[in-house]
């Protein structure tokens, strides 16, 4: 117990001293911060512009209003900048594997995935979350969500298992790297998808894209399974009662088991060069 | 002594495709490439025991850097095994790399974009290290390689020499008692390799730490390792001291005499062999085991009046040479 306790504070230590060094870090170069912040609102300003536009032309996507959609995709947004502060790393692994980075953390004695991820705390995420909260209020205050202690929670837990669902997904695409060496392609696939899946009801696609985004890639469960049952809507689609547990579960199951697969290309890691 | 490093038919394979050229190759490759098996470690055996500082030399691509990878836990064996001081990097990488030290000569382990104390200061919280042992092995460190000057330089801006001075300091801020240097004196200067020279020696006389070193730079290995290994396409070819390399390979001196006069007629030792004769010099060449070079000189003194004289010993990067080639040769 008290070798645990060491070891979770030893670990936590890392965490904070890394964190104050990737700060110091992205000061040195305030320029590109400013960049994202004036770019990363821009994108999604133009997200919800383009849901609006659509939405005002036929009336409604499925049975989902304009304010409705915009609870979702703020839901989305929220998440996607979440994972990218806290994730970003994974979308490095392949320039890690062809040039032979993971070296420097086979040589510390603490796990390579913690250091990895803990390497770099993405600040530039947070320029994602501005426009994230944004419409996610918007979006609350139009569906009429009540701020209660215990929807705030739920929301919050919706949110933190879509986080480990994208984080799950970019970490198991990544780790295709150790077995082909790229997999560049595969995270850009990965963001289009989060974007299509989570933005729009899923109730709109076809039932075998449904299924797929349930239960091969969870996709669906990163906005729209919680967002529906906050909405009190019916459809087609399956009911998972809870669905904010649901999404923790499943987001927390699939990120162990990208973890595994990441564990296991470590395993067959050839480092680079003399 | 106690067994610091053992190596035990360790192998490395890798799987290369053959990649065949052009665009009409590149389409080739898609639907059916040759893939070939090419062993970069082959069956290599050494034990070293704690304090030695060995010299792991070959030439490039020789396996040096793949032996020093799976020794450090990066690589795993394809088969046979490693252990450092019993444990085994790969397995229990952990435990192993805790008291492994590791610089690589061509990439610095560095936080690119900061001062070189805050990476110093990060190395502390992972290794755990105590505030007394940190400011005790700062203090040395900064006696040996004058960190104190640069400590607040960002990685990024320091030069070669200086961020292997760094490197070099942060690989043993833990005071790691085993450490392995990957061509450390790569592309620098005569006074930071003299400085780095001076670190390896002065480590390994203190805390008697056991050292590995690869490197091209044959002065290195004159003057730091009692042992060499050389290895060759994957195989250890010579394990033993630096002495014995040179008398098994150059067992012979040069001697070269000038004379006041030019002799009239050739000259002939019974016990040194008359390489060259222009004019008044002769370049003779003996045996050192064999011959002394008073005896030499005696006998020439003895019919001929001598001006000066000069010995060339045989280089040791003729030497190594000479072993590189006939072992390609062979192979």
């Amino acid at each position: 117990m008290k070798k645990l306790l060491h070891s979770i504070w030893h670990h936590l230590s890392i965490v904070f001293f890394n964190f104050k060094l990737t700060v110091q870090s992205q000061m040195e170069y305030p320029s590109f911060l400013v960049g994202w912040l004036l770019a990363n609102p821009l994108q999604f300003g133009f997200g919800i512009l383009g849901i609006f536009i659509i939405v005002s032309n036929f009336g409604s996507i499925g049975d989902w209003g304009f304010q409705e959609i915009t609870f979702l995709y703020g839901i989305s947004v929220v998440s996607h900048g979440l994972t990218v502060v806290l994730f970003i790393q994974t979308w490095n692994i392949e320039y890690s594997v062809r040039y032979g980075e993971f070296d420097r953390y086979m040589l510390r004695p603490l796990g390579v995935f913690f250091q990895m991820i803990t390497s770099y705390i993405n600040l530039i995420g947070l320029t994602d979350m501005i426009p994230g909260l944004v419409i996610l209020i918007y979006g609350c205050v139009g569906v009429g969500f009540e701020p209660t202690p215990l929807n705030l929670f739920k929301l919050l837990i919706t949110i933190l298992g879509a986080v480990l669902i994208r984080g799950a997904i970019y970490l198991l695409s990544g780790s295709v790297a150790f077995f082909t060496k790229s997999s560049g392609a595969l995270i850009e696939v990965d963001s289009k998808l989060f974007d299509a899946v989570s933005m729009y009801p899923v109730s709109i696609y076809p039932k075998g894209v449904q299924i797929l985004f349930t239960y091969l890639f969870p996709i669906a469960f990163i906005s729209f399974y919680s967002a529906r049952e906050f909405l009190g809507k019916t459809d087609g689609l399956p009911m998972f009662g809870n669905a904010y547990l649901i999404t923790l579960l499943v987001g927390a199951l699939v990120f162990f088991l990208a973890y595994l697969f990441f564990q296991w290309g470590l395993s067959r890691y050839e480092s680079s060069g003399s | 002594m106690a067994v610091s490093i053992e190596a035990k038919n360790l192998t490395k394979e890798f799987i290369v495709t053959k990649k065949e050229p052009g665009l009409k190759g590149a389409f080739k490759n898609l639907i059916h490439s040759e893939k070939s098996v090419f062993r970069a470690v082959n069956k290599i055996n050494f034990s070293i025991e704690e304090g030695q500082v060995v010299g792991y030399i070959g030439p490039n691509g020789a396996g040096k850097s793949t032996t020093i990878k799976m020794m450090s836990g990066i690589l795993q064996p394809t088969s046979g095994d490693v252990t450092i001081r019993g444990g085994s990097p790969f397995q229990d990488r952990k435990k192993v790399v805790r008291n492994l030290g590791v610089v690589f000569g061509q990439r610095t382990q560095l936080y690119w974009d900061l001062r070189l104390g805050e990476s110093f200061e990060l190395l502390r919280r992972i290794y755990e290290i105590d505030d007394a042992t940190y400011q005790r092995n700062l203090g040395i460190l900064n006696d040996i390689l004058n960190i104190q000057e640069i400590i607040d330089t960002p990685v990024r801006q320091l030069s070669l020499g200086q961020r292997m001075r760094g490197d070099l300091a942060a690989a043993i801020l833990h005071s790691p008692p085993v450490i392995f240097l990957d061509e450390p004196t790569i592309g620098l200067d005569v006074d930071v390799k003299y400085c780095v020279r001076q670190f390896i020696k002065d480590i390994n006389d203190q805390y008697h730490t056991t050292i590995i070193l690869t490197t091209h730079d044959l002065g290195d290995i004159e003057e730091l390792c009692r042992r060499i290994i050389i290895i060759n396409h994957g195989e250890i070819v010579h394990d033993c001291s630096l002495e014995t390399l040179m008398n098994e390979f150059a067992p012979n001196r040069r001697l070269i005499v000038d004379l006041y006069q030019a002799p009239q007629e050739p000259i002939e030792l019974r016990n040194a062999r008359v390489i060259s004769q222009e004019g008044a010099r002769i370049c003779l060449e003996y045996n050192k085991k064999e011959t002394s070079t008073g005896d030499v000189v005696e006998a020439i003194a003895a019919n001929h009046s001598i001006q000066d004289i000069s010995i060339e010993e045989s280089n040791i990067e003729d030497v190594i040479r000479t072993i590189y080639a006939k072992d390609s040769e062979s192979a």
